[in-house]
């Protein structure tokens, strides 16, 4: 599930960004280019994140950036951004956060495989690890291509 | 007892979690109603606690709150599950 949805174009690694807003407009590009997200769930992630502090945080390293499907996802997708350096989200007990995986589900049914697909891959942590240190999109697909 | 999983979306973290709590009550056999929630839905009494991502915590403002720092430690998650059973 994971691998048919993290192809190669929707897969980037950073050295560094500047901030966490850098990161969230990263992952958000490949996406909103293709047609899976529009701008508005970009903006949405925005707004929710002034409103609640980084709510997509999940565990240290580790952000799933994600807003309602009513919020402009257009089809289920995911994007893929690595910083190699971490980059704050203000997140009390997870910072740096190196590995952003940005959801965008439109479709309930399959967004529940999906959920499964990715809390599996998080619970791995040998596998986000070897994620976090991948040089080449082609040695991140290697490890995900297990989900 | 009745678990109510929160996320800002209802669609992200609340459902991981509600998926790790079902495995948590099975291994522990404790009997428990586990659901998953948006922030805008959560209402005082539809569950006897609530359980949630750390950052999202101070934002739900009703009832008894679980703040789960790292949702894919299990462990830590059971532990502050039967410390909650045991109060």
């Amino acid at each position: 599930m994971l691998s048919q949805l993290l192809v190669d174009d929707r897969i980037a690694v950073f050295d560094s960004v500047t901030d966490w807003q850098e990161a969230i407009d990263r992952v958000c590009e490949p996406l909103i280019n293709d047609g899976s997200i529009s701008i508005s769930y970009k903006e949405a992630i925005f707004k929710s994140t002034d409103e609640l502090g980084p709510y997509y945080v999940v565990a240290p390293q580790i952000a799933m950036p994600h807003a309602r499907p009513d919020e402009g996802a257009i089809k289920n997708a995911l994007s893929l951004l690595i910083v190699k350096e971490g980059v704050s989200f203000h997140s009390s007990e997870n910072d740096p956060i190196r590995l952003i995986l940005l959801l965008s589900a439109a479709d309930s049914n399959q967004h529940i495989e999906l959920i499964t697909s990715i809390s599996e891959f998080f619970c791995h942590e040998e596998d986000v690890e070897k994620v976090i240190q991948s040089s080449s999109n082609q040695e991140i697909i290697e490890v995900i291509k297990n989900y | 007892m009745r678990i109510m999983a929160v996320c800002s979306t209802g669609l992200g973290s609340s459902f991981m979690i509600e998926m790790k709590v079902k495995e948590i009550l099975n291994e522990i056999g404790v009997e428990g109603e586990v659901n998953h929630t948006d922030l805008g839905s959560v209402t005082p009494d539809m569950a006897d606690v609530f359980i949630c991502t750390k950052d999202l915590a101070d934002s739900i403002l009703s009832g008894d709150v679980i703040a789960i720092p790292n949702i894919t430690d299990k462990a830590a998650m059971k532990e502050k599950l039967q410390e909650y059973m045991n109060q």
